[in-house]
């Protein structure tokens, strides 16, 4: 009798315990699902809430540039017209610095223009990607000193459109960054270009910064978040005293 | 007393020191947890000592038991997010539950009578809360890892003693039938007693390595 009274406690003591350890062991795996669900709902929030962000400044960013383009160099354009006018009248010995201003207008509008082109998105399709960074480039070497090597591959082919946007300002913001922080003399900026992928490769020799301690909120990290956006790969190498190099690289699923 | 009995104590002893020392850094729910602590530890230390004395400690189990459900009620209450209904039955159940253990002790199983139907209670209120906690958890998942968070190892701690105890103590009179599988009883409850304070000990150390995020120095 106490022999079976043992076994039987026995096997209830151990069905109970391996029960509750089931039980455990199920409800370990379901909450890592809900997890990773959750995480998912999570990241999926961030995106969206990112990208309606994005547009939004880039709807803002083409108003500036259609502001600068049809207001600010609509003046600019009649300034240099009245200057010309004025120094028709005036001797030639006193229309030397009407001139030089008229001068500057010139090169106030172009920079105006420059600048409107380089906010307004649509301009992408309509002048290509490269054309438009090649324009950026003329911008950034002729307002910080900068000496840019830029070569790229002639390849045509075209990505997604909003994809080339998210690139070209990821372009704008690093040159940017550059302009600002890294008290760097030269820049090389590599695009490679064919059927599967782009790739740019950004370096520049300035200053550099220990790559641990970016803050929250600093424009690297929004740099990286762009390309999880558009599910491009981000690297960056950088060492205090030896310069930044960038890497993004983003697979064409436009074209396949 | 026998080395079970020592090395449920000094473990107890550690187990009450580190969650004092820990207790500045402690959220709301790990402080009343500390107290928890504590009161079992000084209930432990006096019954050892009646049973010294007088050779009956029994009667310090029915204040184990009324103080358990109390702690149990207001650690529960501050833990997770807790819904209504979810609030309506942590409350209603600790009440009744203190009253029929009060009733137990005062009429059933009287001061000097081992009160295992109190135990039972208090093992039925840990389990539903438990329960409940689960499954507010997988409603409200968050980022961390499950075995960085306290509350888990808090709640499965308290699922897995009271758990164990609850079905022993439901068995308690057949048990006792052989003096074997009584002996078996009580090594199953000192594993998980150990279990359950090495949980609580734990949930403690991490609640409290988010002091500095909840304060906002991190």
């Amino acid at each position: 009798m106490v022999s079976d009274n043992v076994f039987f406690t026995l096997i209830i003591g151990t069905s109970i315990f391996g029960i509750l350890i089931a039980f455990i062991v199920v409800f370990i795996i379901i909450y890592q699902k809900k997890q990773q669900a959750f995480q998912f709902e999570r990241e999926t929030f961030k995106k969206s809430l990112l990208q309606t962000e994005i547009e939004i400044k880039e709807q803002t960013l083409s108003n500036i540039s259609r502001e600068l383009h049809d207001n600010l160099g609509q003046v600019a354009s009649l300034i240099k017209i009245n200057l010309g006018l004025i120094a028709k009248d005036l001797p030639e010995s006193e229309s030397d610095k009407i001139n030089e201003s008229v001068d500057l207008t010139k090169h106030l509008i172009h920079n105006i223009r420059s600048l409107s082109v380089s906010l307004k998105s649509e301009n992408i399709a309509r002048f290509g990607l490269i054309k438009m960074i090649e324009k950026d480039i003329e911008r950034y070497k002729s307002i910080g000193g900068l000496d840019i090597d830029f070569k790229q591959s002639n390849d045509m082919t075209t990505f997604d459109p909003t994809k080339e946007i998210f690139l070209y300002r990821m372009t704008q913001e690093i040159f940017n960054n550059i302009l600002k922080h890294a008290q760097a003399t030269k820049v090389e900026f590599y695009i490679q270009k064919d059927k599967n992928n782009i790739t740019f490769i950004i370096t520049d020799d300035g200053i550099g910064f220990d790559a641990q301690q970016i803050s929250i909120g600093s424009g690297l990290l929004n740099l990286k978040e762009r390309c999880q956006i558009i599910g491009a790969e981000f690297n960056m190498q950088s060492k205090t005293g030896k310069g930044t190099t960038i890497n993004i690289e983003l697979k064409n699923e436009f074209e396949s | 007393m026998s080395f079970r009995s020592i090395s449920y104590l000094s473990i107890l002893t550690i187990v009450a020191i580190l969650s004092v020392l820990h207790f500045k850094k402690l959220s709301t729910p790990y402080r009343l947890l500390t107290g928890l602590i504590v009161f079992n530890w000084a209930l432990e230390i006096t019954s050892k000592i009646l049973a010294q004395k007088f050779g009956n400690s029994i009667p310090i189990y029915h204040f184990v038991i009324l103080g358990g459900l109390t702690f149990n009620l207001f650690i529960y209450l501050k833990i997770h997010v807790i819904k209504k209904a979810s609030f309506i039955i942590i409350v209603g159940m600790t009440i009744l539950f203190i009253i029929l253990s009060v009733l137990n002790s005062l009429t059933n199983q009287t001061i000097n009578v081992f009160p295992t139907n109190g135990i039972m209670l208090h093992g039925l209120q840990s389990i539903t809360f438990s329960l409940i906690v689960y499954l507010n958890m997988l409603q409200y998942p968050i980022q961390a890892s499950i075995f960085k968070q306290p509350v888990f190892w808090l709640n499965t701690g308290n699922f897995v003693f009271y758990g164990i105890t609850f079905t022993i103590f439901a068995l308690y009179n057949f048990f006792y039938k052989s003096s074997y599988i009584t002996s078996y009883a009580h090594w199953f409850i000192y594993g998980a007693n150990l279990f359950l304070y090495c949980s609580y000990l734990y949930a403690i150390i991490l609640d409290s390595k988010t002091y500095h995020t909840r304060n906002g120095f991190r």
